[in-house]
């Protein structure tokens, strides 16, 4: 009874906050001058019309999540199961790429290598590619899934890294007794961890599918950027929501597949001991190839991108003149960013639970039901908490005039995400552990509270920085919702971008990246202690 | 439990409402850098506070006329200073502004007003072509709009996206000048000659500094803040000797059942006097006063010193209505 009344509240929850403003807008859509009408829709699906973009954005998604994947893949790898010095930098510098905005990243990349860039410079003179050919490859599709999978591969490590240290060490060693390091990884570690890192490349392709900035930077005809020309040149609501429609078509379809592909197979063998007994390999090959690519990866994700926003700042005032910009932005951030993170996490975790857990039929549409809202772009969502939460009667004002509009932004935006994440990692804790609980007769809360809840120590800290740094960044809604004085560190930025000089724009961006990992940094300082670690001998076999 | 109650309670005592009071909520999409001095200076003159909300580059997001709109039946903001002519005349279609006359405005001439009072200009800017000076000479420079057609230029001109801001005004308005069918055959020599279509005016302008391409289309304060970066470019005012180039004043509405309708009305007349006309003109921004008697800096120039397109503004927002598709196809949206 517990159980089901706390779960049902938070399943109302996602209700109120992400499920109604979004079918609001939707609803609207296919509503015309009094009477039910397809006319937008129609024009999406039945004509050729929207063909060649939404095939854009397939390809754009596809090619980031690939890349993200290579990128992110190998350092999630070699930062949790090799003994690489300078390891924790390169983790704290790997979340760089996730905080600058991508706008940001690409107008790097298009100085770097554009026709008069330093970096087109050097290819075309010792390779045999003319300036104008590199330039035009930028400001395409692969050059926006470039620098879109730079931006992302940040999520596909962390989701690999806190996979690999769920996985119980045992089966990789009994593994190692009999096989080699790379026959192990193949043949034991990667099936382990298959389903989290699919969860990981399924979250980099929705983001990129609903990516606005990039593509728009390099005029790529994708679904996003034709939604936001309907909404900004034709102030044409009802088409812009009715374009959104295939963004969560194809999640949909993407979660049928990958429903099709997990199938029969079972995950819950994997139960966590703890991150001390993660099987680290030391081979000095491994570390070589490690250092190499983590390096290789820091440069063209990191260096690149920082050097010249760093390049960009020639002066200390720049920064002074920033941080007198971004003064207010810089509280509200960290404030709503943590608020939010928090609630997101929370929220989350009962979700996650909602959709893995529960004995019933209705789970697995539980779980597709609440991740196809992830694919509504930021711009729907606003609109649609503007008309839910601003009352003609101001009934709801506390909320519209407050900072609380903007943290519901945050969770109409990120509710399916966290509660992905959370299932994922749910997913590996064996239901026999709860029934154990069940058996003694304790409370649910009781058993939460002693076995899930520590259990997930890692889900919950890689769900809460991941939204952290989400919420962070976000733009497209919260600058549709947020009231007078509640501005944050991204609409700074991007208010002042227009006009502003050159050197105070990087230096608000360089701030930006410092203000994010500094919370980032105590947290990852902090969560070590949060975390619940069973000694050797407290330790429990799964299997 | 007892945990979860508390700390709600805590964070619901951070929300600190923004209640009502001696204030006023203005919404802008004039760049934040140069109307948050304009605004302040208004609240410490009057001891009204204000509330203000900017807006980013019209192509960076789905700004403050989306707000505006979806927010018509319980209004938040009292003004919208709009950074072009246009917005506030698609307002108006959308009845989200109710009249206003305002007295500081007398001497304002009368084509930068709306007769029936819906929104009233100010400090203006004015479409240009930036050239970059280490890749183009003073003899070989474009003197017209037109000329930018011409092979000597493939290749190397660059136009903000014409669907948004400024550059679809622009657009708009030529097609009123010329003719609907002269206007498409100059967009589409125009695309066969190689023009490069970026995302913003900012964007043409960065391209044009770095020597990306020679010229670009832009607004004047894009230029002003390019050249006093000490980029190489000049700026030519287009088609002197004929047509004109489009002026674009500021402006500014007074907001349908707004809640703080006399200081909303206040601010209008503040924003409509000689002083922020010329502070406008000694900012980076460098935009030119609409009276003829305010004092500008040298390298600003007067509103009688350039020659301006003749087309009323609430015309040109219909056109842009009119044109909207063939702006989307042209531009490969």
């Amino acid at each position: 009874m517990q159980k089901k009344l706390t779960l049902g509240v938070f399943f109302t929850l996602f209700l109120a906050t992400t499920f109604l403003p979004i079918v609001w807008m939707f609803g609207n859509s296919v509503y015309e001058e009094g009477r039910f009408s397809f006319a937008y829709y129609r024009d999406v699906f039945l004509t050729l019309k929207y063909g060649k973009v939404i095939s854009n954005s397939l390809i754009l998604a596809s090619i980031t999540t690939i890349l993200s994947s290579l990128f992110g893949v190998p350092a999630g790898f070699f930062l949790t199961k090799t003994n690489l010095p300078l390891k924790k930098l390169f983790k704290i510098c790997f979340f760089i790429p996730l905080i600058i905005p991508s706008y940001i990243i690409g107008i790097a990349w298009t100085n770097l290598l554009g026709k008069t860039g330093f970096l087109n410079n050097i290819l075309s003179q010792y390779l045999w590619f003319s300036p104008s050919s590199i330039s035009d490859f930028t400001y395409s599709i692969y050059g926006a899934s470039f620098i879109l999978s730079i931006n992302l591969f940040p999520v596909v490590m962390l989701v690999t890294e806190y996979a690999l240290k769920s996985i119980n060490p045992r089966l990789e060693e009994s593994g190692l007794v009999v096989g080699s390091v790379f026959q192990v990884f193949r043949q034991i570690t990667l099936p382990l961890i298959a389903p989290a890192i699919l969860s990981g490349m399924m979250i980099v392709f929705v983001l990129s599918l609903s990516e606005f900035g990039v593509p728009s930077l390099l005029q790529v005809n994708v679904l996003t950027t034709q939604i936001f020309t309907q909404f900004s040149a034709f102030y044409n609501e009802k088409a812009a929501t009715a374009i959104a429609f295939p963004l969560i078509v194809i999640t949909f379809i993407l979660i049928m597949l990958e429903k099709i592909y997990m199938r029969g197979k079972s995950f819950e063998m994997l139960g966590r001991t703890s991150s001390i007994s993660t099987t680290q390999y030391n081979i000095t090959w491994l570390n070589v190839v490690g250092i190499t690519f983590c390096t290789l990866v820091l440069l063209v994700c990191v260096i690149i991108p920082l050097s010249t926003l760093i390049f960009n700042t020639k002066t200390i005032s720049a920064y002074h003149n920033a941080i007198l910009l971004a003064r207010n932005g810089i509280t509200n951030s960290v404030l709503f960013g943590s608020i939010g993170a928090t609630l997101l996490t929370f929220i989350g975790f009962f979700l996650g639970y909602l959709s893995e857990k529960i004995r019933s039929r209705l789970k697995n549409s539980t779980a597709a039901f609440i991740w196809i809202f992830f694919a509504v772009p930021a711009t729907v969502s606003g609109i649609g908490l503007i008309k839910l939460w601003n009352r003609a009667e101001g009934t709801c004002q506390f909320i519209y005039s407050s900072l609380w509009i903007v943290i519901l932004g945050y969770v109409i935006r990120f509710l399916p995400l966290s509660s992905r994440i959370m299932a994922n990692y749910l997913k590996q804790i064996p239901n026999s552990m709860e029934e154990a609980g069940t058996v003694t007769g304790t409370s649910w809360f009781r058993i939460l509270g002693k076995i899930l809840l520590p259990l997930q120590g890692y889900g919950l800290i890689a769900t809460w920085l991941i939204c952290f740094m989400f919420c962070v960044g976000e733009l497209g809604t919260t600058i549709l919702v947020y009231p007078p004085g509640h501005e944050t560190l991204p609409i700074a930025l991007f208010t002042v971008m227009a006009n502003s000089p050159t050197d105070v724009v990087s230096a608000l961006s360089i701030i930006i990246v410092v203000m994010t990992l500094l919370p980032v940094g105590v947290f990852l300082a902090v969560s070590k202690y949060l975390v619940f670690k069973p000694n050797q001998n407290e330790s429990v076999e799964y299997f | 439990m007892k945990f979860i109650s508390i700390t709600f309670l805590a964070l619901l005592l951070l929300a600190k409402v923004c209640s009502a009071g001696n204030e006023v909520v203005v919404y802008t999409s004039e760049d934040k850098i140069f109307s948050e001095p304009v605004l302040q200076a208004f609240g410490k003159k009057t001891g009204i506070k204000v509330r203000a909300i900017y807006d980013t580059e019209e192509t960076k997001s789905t700004g403050l006329v989306n707000r505006l709109i979806a927010e018509k039946d319980n209004p938040q903001a009292d003004v919208f200073w709009s950074g072009d002519p246009v917005r506030p005349a698609l307002l108006e279609f959308k009845e989200l502004v109710t009249p206003y006359f305002s007295n500081t405005a007398s001497d304002i001439p009368k084509i930068y007003k709306d007769e029936d009072g819906h929104w009233t200009g100010f400090s203006a800017r004015a479409r240009i072509i930036l050239y970059n000076t280490n890749l183009v000479s003073m003899d070989e420079r474009p003197l017209s709009v037109f000329d930018l057609t011409k092979p000597m230029w493939r290749g190397q001109v660059s136009i903000a996206n014409p669907l948004f801001g400024t550059t679809s005004i622009h657009m708009a308005a030529l097609f009123i000048i010329l003719g609907d069918e002269k206007a498409k055959k100059f967009l589409n020599d125009l695309k066969a000659n190689g023009v490069k279509i970026v995302s913003s005016n900012s964007e043409v302008r960065r391209l044009v500094a770095r020597g990306e391409v020679k010229i670009g289309i832009t607004d004047t304060d894009d230029a002003s803040v390019a050249i006093k970066e000490g980029s190489p470019v000049k700026v030519v005012f287009p088609d002197q000797s004929s047509i004109g180039t489009l002026i674009m004043p500021n402006m500014v509405c007074l907001i349908k059942n707004s809640p703080n309708q006399e200081n909303g009305k206040k601010l209008i007349d503040y924003l409509l006097s000689a002083e922020v006309e010329k502070s406008l003109a000694w900012a980076a921004c460098a935009q030119m006063p609409l009276r003829y008697g305010v004092r500008t800096p040298p390298d600003v120039l007067t509103i009688d010193a350039v020659k301006g397109m003749n087309v009323n503004y609430h015309d040109v927002a219909k056109k842009l209505e009119e044109i909207g598709e063939f702006l989307k196809q042209w531009a490969g949206y």
